[in-house]
């Protein structure tokens, strides 16, 4: 495990990280998926599409993320191209009522063991460029990003302790402290990809829905330089 | 922890199931279901030391349905089995279901010996076919017209007769056929090999791409397919190995059973989902037994929704160990939309919702007492439920709909979300209005628009209504009569002062009240109501306010009949401490002028003189 984090914050006006169980009525996760996170990283650090899965298998990346602006979901309706007769020529539309989520802001915490990597994503970060253009689910909800620092991190003890990012469940040791006010949520979401695109690990990950800090007893938490505590998803 | 709806469908499939002996107790549909096939045509092969022969047809009533392996399909299919309903007519059933299934039958998959067994049973039935025909029909002209039944497969041996649920190579047939369809769709196939399951995240043999058995869920179009579009590999967006597929099958089942209700045009499903521990029986015995408890007893019950069978007060009653998604959807042909997917209701949440409509109807008792239910001895009552927002947000005709803000706002009443009050404010002002220029009452709409927002204000719901101004008093009928004027009105603003907290609008409403007086004044003195212009169908603004005062005044002067000085006085206290460029909206001030119209009994500054009033009127 690296003991630095770069560390930058994406948002959009929308965004749709479609739950794989739904395909004409697209039902969206609160937040993006280890996948689509590795998307964006991929997309700014400009790794090709056929191979950028290696970069994101466990061993080789941490990553981490934190919902900075309440969860906000609307429906809209799109048109949609019928693609059951042709894939190039408009023959037909169909209207479908997509959930999208309205102001989203995450924060990405990102480790990487390929030095190289790490190094041109924090050059492409702070200077606010990037390969390809990164989006928040589908290539129409374009986002923005903001480098906002590389941070060296440590190990967190065990005890009770406020985590401000999303939360494994399978890194939980005992049930979280429920705060009153708060609304705690689960959601189980793809986070590893083969080398096929086939989904090698589904986790269940816990999220406070307006943002805030869930307080657990993790075995995995770290603590950054600016005393965020993050687990990596 | 909350675990998320696929699971949760699969994991009630899997307490659905639990009362199955096996698997095959869960795929085998009962022919009889809907009562109407209540008979069996068992076409009856004799089996000696391996050889078959053909019998007969016997007729027989349908009793265990399980020992006949019926699982249908749609139009011309063959069905998994032998087994098939008899349609239109009895020969083409035979020909075209009963006869074909042993000329397509799959012989790949099975052993040998199936195959010989199959294969001895098909020549004996091809070899007899036009007899096994007539005695069908011999056997069928026994029952009415009217009666519908099966043809099916029996065999004798040693005396006893035995069923296609008792030869291995129907049994795996059956499974095969439903197992097929998990994975072959489209003209192709798509499935995994040891692969990871998403439903039950185990790495499994088989895993198949169309197991979710939603029509939300389809890969009918190459564009649904994530990851290069190809039929192929569609497994990859959602493999679900077998057992969970049998599973969500008999969840699905069971949730459109038990867990389907309607809601003002829409339909739900509710779906609940453990927080802790992992046994459904207590939450799945909770709903379905509450249910039936329900229907059975025919108590009144205490509904937020127009469903008769609603359970939403039922679940409201439990603790907060499993919480609910409710899923709104429409189906449309075949296409299954999602109009809504609201997550993690708590019974405490549910609770809460029935608790601020029991304290707003508690509020609202002034106004069916002395607003709704005076005249004639009519009596009507207030009551919330979501009929009150679906009065301001219909379906209305042709293209013009309201509902996918019904249901938005219904979303934020489910999950707490604050809701516009300026938006309510206009879409209930259009419905006053539209009464308004018909000239029907504006009562029903004005007094359901103000317990509208009367509910969503205790749900703190809306926005910039602070918390800590609700007043908490219930206003009693004696009590307001007792007092003088001025006092009464103060205590209706205390009352409702956190709807009340600017002088412009106590201004505007009072106005309203004395509007209503005058032209009751002018139905008393001529039958028609000339003042009825000057109220511009109800789009007021604070101009047109300010200068209605004198104008209502001058009236009520000309007609001799100005009782209401005291009112007048209290009503420009109010329009001077208003001061300039008010910060109401216009739809705002025009709804409190017409609750003050709508209101105005509750203000009678002379009884005795306007009952004789009342009574003209009436």
């Amino acid at each position: 495990m690296q003991d630095r984090v770069l560390v930058f914050d994406v948002w959009g006006d929308y965004a749709h990280f479609r739950k794989i169980y739904t395909t004409t009525s697209p039902l969206t996760y609160s937040f993006p998926p280890r996948t689509a996170i590795s998307g964006i990283v991929g997309a700014i650090a400009g790794l090709s599409k056929d191979e950028y899965f290696r970069y994101f298998f466990r061993d080789r990346a941490s990553i981490g993320c934190r919902i900075l602006e309440p969860v906000k979901k609307v429906r809209i309706g799109e048109n949609l191209i019928d693609t059951k007769k042709s894939m190039q020529r408009i023959i037909n539309r169909t209207q479908i009522r997509f959930e999208f989520l309205k102001d989203p802001v995450y924060r990405i915490y990102f480790g990487h063991s390929d030095g190289r990597l790490f190094r041109d994503l924090r050059e492409l970060l702070e200077e606010h460029r990037c390969v390809y253009t990164p989006c928040l689910g589908l290539s129409q909800l374009v986002c923005n990003f903001k480098f906002v620092g590389e941070w060296s991190m440590r190990r967190c003890g065990d005890e009770f302790q406020e985590i401000n990012s999303v939360v494994p469940l399978r890194s939980l040791l005992e049930p979280p402290e429920f705060e009153e006010g708060r609304e705690y949520f689960s959601e189980v979401m793809p986070c590893v990809m083969g080398e096929g695109r086939e989904v090698m690990d589904y986790s269940e990950i816990l999220y406070e829905r307006n943002g805030g800090s869930i307080k657990a007893r993790t075995r995995d938490a770290w603590e950054l330089e600016n005393g965020e505590r993050i687990v990596f998803i | 922890m909350v675990i998320h709806v696929i699971e949760a469908v699969s994991r009630i499939g899997e307490h659905a199931q639990s009362g199955c002996a096996d698997l095959l107790d869960a795929i085998v549909e009962n022919p009889n279901s809907n009562g109407r096939y209540r008979h069996a045509l068992v076409v009856t092969l004799e089996d000696r030391n391996g050889d078959f022969s053909y019998r007969g047809v016997e007729l027989e009533e349908l009793k265990d349905y399980r020992r006949y392996l019926y699982k249908g399909k749609k139009g011309n299919a063959t069905d998994a089995t032998p087994t098939c309903k008899i349609a239109k007519d009895i020969e083409t059933t035979f020909n075209r279901k009963f006869l074909r299934w042993f000329e397509t039958a799959d012989h790949s998959s099975i052993s040998v010996e199936e195959s010989t067994t199959l294969e001895r049973m098909k020549d004996v039935i091809f070899s007899n076919k036009d007899k096994i025909l007539e005695d069908l029909k011999e056997k069928r002209s026994h029952l009415k017209s009217t009666e519908n039944c099966i043809i099916t497969i029996g065999v004798l041996k040693d005396g006893d007769m035995r069923y296609l649920a008792d030869y291995a190579v129907f049994r795996n047939a059956l499974l095969k056929k439903s197992c097929d369809r998990y994975f072959m769709k489209y003209g192709g196939e798509s499935r995994g090999i040891d692969a990871l399951c998403s439903v039950c995240k185990e790495q499994k043999d088989e895993v198949y791409a169309y197991a979710i058995p939603w029509p939300f869920h389809t890969f009918d179009k190459p564009g649904f397919i994530a990851g290069g579009f190809r039929q192929s590999d569609a497994w990859k967006n959602t493999p679900v190995c077998f057992n969970c597929a049998t599973n969500l099958d008999a969840g699905k089942k069971y949730i459109e059973e038990n867990l389907d209700f309607s809601f003002y045009g829409f339909r739900y499903l509710l779906i609940p989902k453990l927080v802790i521990g992992d046994d459904y029986k207590e939450i799945l015995d909770i709903l379905s037994g509450m249910k039936k408890e329900l229907k059975m007893s025919g108590k009144t019950r205490n509904r937020i929704t127009d469903d008769e069978d609603d359970i939403l007060d039922v679940v409201k009653d439990q603790k907060d160990f499993f919480s609910n998604s409710l899923l709104f959807y429409r189906k449309d042909n075949s296409a299954y939309r999602i109009l809504l997917h609201i997550d993690g209701i708590l019974p405490s949440r549910l609770r809460r919702l029935f608790e601020a409509k029991e304290r707003v109807e508690g509020l609202f008792g002034i106004y069916n007492e002395m607003v709704l239910s005076d005249e004639k001895d009519k009596k009507i009552e207030m009551r919330f439920d979501f009929g009150v927002l679906r009065r301001f947000f219909p379906r209305e005709s042709g293209s013009v709909t309201h509902d996918k803000m019904f249901l938005e706002i219904v979303n934020s009443i489910f999950v707490g979300r604050a809701v516009d009050r300026h938006l309510l404010i206009s879409f209930i002002m259009k419905r006053i209005r539209d009464d308004f220029v018909h000239e029907q009452s504006t009562q029903m709409n004005t007094l359901n628009g103000f317990l509208l927002l009367h509910y969503l204000r205790e749900l703190n719901l809306l926005k910039d209504l602070e918390v800590g101004k609700m007043s908490g008093i219930i206003l009693k009928r004696e009590e307001l009569e007792a007092l003088p004027l001025d006092e009464r009105i103060e205590r209706f603003f205390e009352a409702n002062r956190e709807f009340f907290d600017s002088d412009a609008k106590k201004a505007t409403f009072l106005e309203g009240v004395l509007a209503q007086k005058l032209l009751n004044i002018q139905w008393t003195e001529k039958k028609a109501r000339p003042f009825y212009t000057k109220l511009h169908g109800l789009r007021l603004n604070e101009a047109m306010i300010k200068r209605l005062l004198p104008e209502i005044q001058n009236k009520l002067e000309e007609y001799g009949k100005n009782y209401y000085r005291e009112l007048e006085e209290i009503i420009a206290k109010h329009f001077v401490l208003s001061g300039q460029r008010w910060k109401e909206t216009d739809d705002e001030l025009s709804f409190y002028f017409v609750l003050g119209m709508n209101l105005h009994k509750i203000f009678k500054v002379d009884k005795e003189i306007e009952e004789k009033e009342m009574e003209e009127t009436a």
